[in-house]
């Protein structure tokens, strides 16, 4: 029988780049397209009005959200599992940091939503590493 | 659960990779199934009965 190689990023990386693949191609225009202007609108501060550039920001963010749940759509339902686990996780860290810090006057604004995402990573790889354990 | 997913596969000489490709699903699952920590859906578990020619409920076993 063929070796297989158990490396957890190497199985991650790999079926990640099977999930692209498997997005529609639509998908992938709307998640590259909506990163790279949220990109542009970010670093280079084009002379427009503020409210402008907020709403390109906001249509940008939206457009990688659309791309994110198609490609998650791809996934079988070993990574849904993930997936539920993942949001389980992030729900409780988020809201005890978040709560944490609006007790201790820590005004986070955009960064709300970094926190969301980083707890979210975070239960991603351990429910990853949790459900592949022998 | 407790399965026999690995023994039937490692008879036929599949690679994990081969036996979630013929089952439609990712290595990941069958790493998971496996290892008993993750219980597949019926219609999952009813591709891998046919697949590996194993009636479900000898294929799979609760935890006493």
């Amino acid at each position: 029988m063929p070796a297989e190689r158990d490396s957890l990023i190497h199985d991650l990386a790999r079926e990640t780049w099977d999930s692209w693949i498997a997005t529609p191609r639509w998908a992938q225009l709307v998640l590259v397209g909506g990163a790279a202007v949220h990109v542009v609108a970010s670093v280079t501060q084009p002379p427009i009005p503020y409210a402008l550039l907020g709403v390109i920001r906001v249509a940008a963010f939206v457009a990688i959200i659309v791309g994110l749940i198609e490609n998650a759509k791809t996934l079988d339902e070993f990574y849904s599992r993930v997936y539920l686990e993942a949001s389980a996780i992030a729900l409780v860290l988020s809201s005890v940091i978040l709560y944490a810090g609006g007790e201790f006057g820590l005004r986070l604004g955009l960064l709300t939503v970094v926190v969301l995402y980083a707890t979210f990573l975070i239960g991603f790889v351990a429910a990853f590493a949790r459900l592949r354990r022998a | 659960m407790r399965n026999a997913v690995r023994e039937l596969r490692q008879l036929r000489g599949w690679t994990q990779q081969e036996l979630g490709a013929r089952v439609g699903t990712s290595r990941q699952a069958i790493i998971a199934i496996e290892n008993g920590r993750f219980d597949p859906s019926l219609p999952l578990a009813i591709r891998l009965s046919r697949l590996l020619e194993k009636p479900i409920e000898q294929m799979f076993f609760p935890e006493e």
